[in-house]
């Protein structure tokens, strides 16, 4: 696993994040505003230079339905509510149905907070190694069992990828084609490979539970826990920032009644 | 505190099955010992190995009878987890055995159940790698090993617990000879050095018969037979009669004692045994033979059925797996591919009917080029059964079972009809036709998964590890219906790690390491060139060994049938004898 900085943060302090940038995210409604969040986080993040193919997969996915969504709001937003009245104005109509600029803001407003949101979730995923999510429950007094149960699924993936290959190749070399003609013949073709399948993964089940035993699973009601998982300052840099970050954006829309449209 | 394992009139069945699988069995495991269990595949070796830390009945329930003492500690009367402290359990599947991400992970679990502090765990770990010389495995991701080193890493798991008692279920059967030989080493250090109590099932009996220092034969649920080991495997009677695999000098020694040429008790056990008895016998004189004695029936006209040229295969990863390999197979050979785990056997042998496409390089069957078809295309000429027959039942009957390749051949009902009862007579099945695969047994299981390639009667024949996991009775039933395919014309290519199966019925044996062919030809010209085998990891049959040792009394070639090494040791000493 690569190192950067943000891998290197404590779970609680990106969690911390994570939650934090909710308020600004949904406090202004002015997309120059969330914007500007956007490049300031952008600014923090993409100097770790880590692989963010995700984020522009996810986005591209989505696209068409964002898409629609701007050109919904453009027509229905409700125009009474618009504070500064340069928002009310109609920048064109279609069938006697008037798209205003506030519409327009709202609905890219919208997008940029969606997009904000999947940069942020795929920025933590890819740098938090699962453990720590895993400890971070632990600490939250999640029960063991419940970190148990997550782990060994993650592990049981290569596994059971592999006795899927295996079985792939054990039905073709008899001849297997799987390609039936239709939805039922699709299903039926994959019979073959089901069924080994489920009987594997019930067998498999089975030994689990025995072999779990035999490491003493169910011993006491806890377990040691490997790594603990340490604050550092750079933490509490970034919690502080976070914490001041929130506020700014309480004071800047209640008071100064900024980034509203 | 005693560390014996006492079993007092045992009798188990499973719940709904009325079927005793242990009946009245007493037994009792010494403190300190190395006892090995060994018996027919469902005889209740398993069965007994659970009852000893309570999972059964605990976990998986039934009705069990008679009482169980382990480390003085009566076993129906604490949790599993108590007892796991004092007796650690290593199963026969490392798949489901090894659940950690990383191996330092998988090891510790065992040790975090009991809460014990992380500075001892991390300590724990290191110990029981390097037990099973894993020596600086710690952060690597248990996916990533391979058979041999996730078998040694459930052992670590165990061992992390710090169990006085270990208790071992077919630890080696998926390993090479090396690697066996490794588990072997890591038992007999913890027994000198720890004085573990160590129990195993096994069913390879050469490095038993050194090793232990008590059998037990379990048959049907009870002890058919128990004591030392060189007193059962020097009895090749008693041996046959429960069907355990006999060891290829006993036979040797077996020969001599039935013509009066030795007693019982000098039966040898060990290649130095028998090379010292034959000194004394032919005392003084040197081995007579005609060439012609031990050859195998030379190869019939070459014709080639398959022919690999310069194959080449990289993995996605981008590691190569085979270089430049070539090959042919010739109709009629029966071959058989050996190697290391790891060497590229399995890969090889996924190139012969296009399971695998190689990087480079082609494959050709019956002189047709295989790169542009699809494996289902290729059924009738080239049958491929795998390792593990569990992977590919599916059926709810073993007539289904068979009937799946031929419909995918669209053929008549009455040609499948035809053809299946045809494969069920030859692998002995007729009396399952109409059974659930999955109530047999392992090595009717196996059977099948010969069977549902047989019906598409493909000229070759690839078998992967055919005999893995059955018993000596399964072995031979496998082993006498490939003889019997080979007699009538199908050519065969056999995986298998077992040296003694390749002495007695391969006609040419191919050696490979680290992906590619280091050695080829007939099985005695392969066996003869130690050097080459020394560097592959492949140790030699017994046969082998005392053949070579036999030089200097004038045996100038490897004799593979101790039978028939046995008749020249017994002309050459003539009268004297």
């Amino acid at each position: 696993m690569e190192n950067t900085y943000l891998h290197r943060l404590d779970v609680r302090s990106k969690i911390a994040v994570l939650f934090g940038m909710l308020f600004p995210m949904f406090i202004f409604s002015d997309p120059v505003f969330l914007l500007g969040l956007i490049v300031l986080l952008m600014l923090v993040i993409l100097p770790a230079r880590l692989s963010l193919d995700a984020v522009f997969k996810t986005i591209r996915a989505m696209f068409v339905i964002f898409l629609i969504i701007i050109v919904m709001t453009c027509f229905t937003a409700t125009v009474g509510r618009f504070v500064d009245p340069v928002n009310k104005t109609v920048i064109f109509s279609v069938f006697g149905m008037n798209a205003t600029l506030g519409g327009l803001k709202t609905g890219v407003a919208f997008f940029l907070r969606m997009f904000l949101m999947i940069f942020l979730t795929v920025v933590f995923t890819i740098t938090t190694p699962i453990d720590d999510i895993l400890q971070m429950l632990n600490k939250m007094k999640a029960s063991y069992e419940l970190s148990i149960i997550v782990t060994t699924a993650i592990s049981f993936i290569p596994t059971m990828t592999n006795k899927k290959d295996m079985i792939f190749q054990a039905q073709r070399s008899r001849g297997a084609k799987l390609n039936g003609k239709g939805v039922i013949g699709q299903l039926k073709a994959y019979v073959p490979i089901m069924v080994p399948l489920i009987t594997n993964s019930i067998l498999m089940a089975n030994n689990l539970a025995v072999s779990m035993m035999n490491r003493g699973y169910g011993a006491s009601s806890n377990w040691t826990s490997l790594h603990e998982i340490t604050m550092h300052r750079r933490d509490y840099l970034v919690i502080a920032s976070t914490v001041l970050m929130i506020a700014l954006s309480f004071i800047l829309k209640y008071t100064y009644h900024f980034g509203v449209i | 505190m005693s560390d014996n394992i006492v079993f007092n009139s045992v009798s188990y069945s499973y719940p709904g099955d009325s079927k005793n699988v242990l009946s009245n069995i007493s037994f009792q495991v010494d403190e300190g010992k190395f006892t090995v269990i060994m018996g027919r595949t469902g005889a209740g070796k398993t069965t007994a190995l659970m009852c000893m830390n309570g999972i059964i009945p605990q976990v998986m329930e039934g009705k069990l009878t008679g009482s169980i003492i382990v480390a003085d500690m009566d076993v129906a009367k604490y949790r599993v987890q108590t007892m796991t402290k004092h007796i650690g359990l290593v199963m026969q599947d490392s798949d489901t055995q090894v659940f950690g991400k990383t191996v330092e992970e998988d090891v510790a679990f065992g040790p975090r159940n009991y809460m014990i502090p992380r500075e001892e765990i991390f300590k724990r770990i290191d110990e029981a790698l390097e037990r099973v010389r894993l020596v600086g495995y710690n952060k690597r991701g248990t996916s990533q090993l391979s058979g041999g080193e996730k078998q040694r890493l459930a052992i670590a798991g165990v061992l992390a617990m710090k169990p006085s008692i270990l208790v071992l279920d077919e630890p080696t059967s998926e390993l090479d000879p090396i690697g066996r030989e490794e588990i072997y080493q890591t038992i007999s250090d913890l027994k000198s050095e720890k004085n573990t109590t160590i129990v195993a099932v096994e069913h390879s009996s050469q490095e038993i018969s050194q090793k232990a220092d008590q059998l037990i034969i379990i048959n049907d649920g009870t002890v058919a037979w128990s004591g030392k080991p060189s007193d059962f495997f020097k009895d090749l009677d008693l041996v046959e009669k429960n069907s355990i695999k006999p060891l290829p000098v006993s036979i040797f020694g077996w020969e001599l004692y039935q013509n009066g040429l030795i007693t019982k008790d000098e039966v040898p056990l060990t290649v130095s045994d028998a090379l010292e008895l034959t000194k004394k016998l032919l005392n003084g004189k040197k081995i007579k033979y005609s060439a012609s004695d031990s050859m195998k029936t030379n190869r019939e006209a070459l014709s080639p059925v398959l022919s690999i040229d310069n194959l080449t295969y990289q993995y996605e990863s981008g590691k190569t797996a085979l270089k430049k390999v070539s090959l042919q197979v010739e109709k009629g050979d029966f071959v058989a591919i050996i190697g290391q785990n790891g060497a590229g056997k399995t890969t090889l042998a996924k190139h012969f009917n296009g399971i695998l496409t190689p990087t480079s390089g082609t494959v050709s069957v019956c002189g047709e080029n295989i790169s542009k078809k699809d494996s289902s295309e290729l059924t009738q000429y080239i049958g491929y059964v795998f390792q593990n027959p569990d992977h590919q039942i599916f059926s709810t009957s073993v007539y289904k079972e068979l009937a799946y390749g031929l419909q995918n051949l669209n053929l008549s009902e009455e040609e499948i009809s035809k053809r299946i009862d045809e494969v069920l007579k030859l692998t002995n099945l007729s009396q399952y036709r109409d059974e659930h695969p999955f109530s047999l047994g392992k090595g009717q299981r196996q059977m099948i998964a010969v069977a549902s390639i047989l019906v598409m009667r493909p000229s070759i024949l690839v078998v992967d590890e055919p005999t893995t996991g059955l018993d000596w009775l399964g072995v031979n039933k496998m082993m006498d219906l490939i003889c019997e395919l080979h007699k009538n014309g199908t050519t065969i290519v056999m995986i298998t790690h077992d040296m003694d199966i390749v002495a007695r019925y391969a006609t040419r044996v191919i050696v490979m390491q680290k992906g590619g062919i280091v050695l080829d030809g007939t099985t005695q010209q392969v066996f003869s060139n130690s050097e080459v085998l020394e560097e592959a990891f492949v140790t030699p049959p017994q046969c082998v060994k005392l053949s070579k040792e036999l030089k200097p009394f004038g045996l100038e070639q490897v004799v593979l049938d101790m039978r028939q090494l046995a008749g020249m040791v017994m002309n050459s000493c003539g009268e004297d004898c």
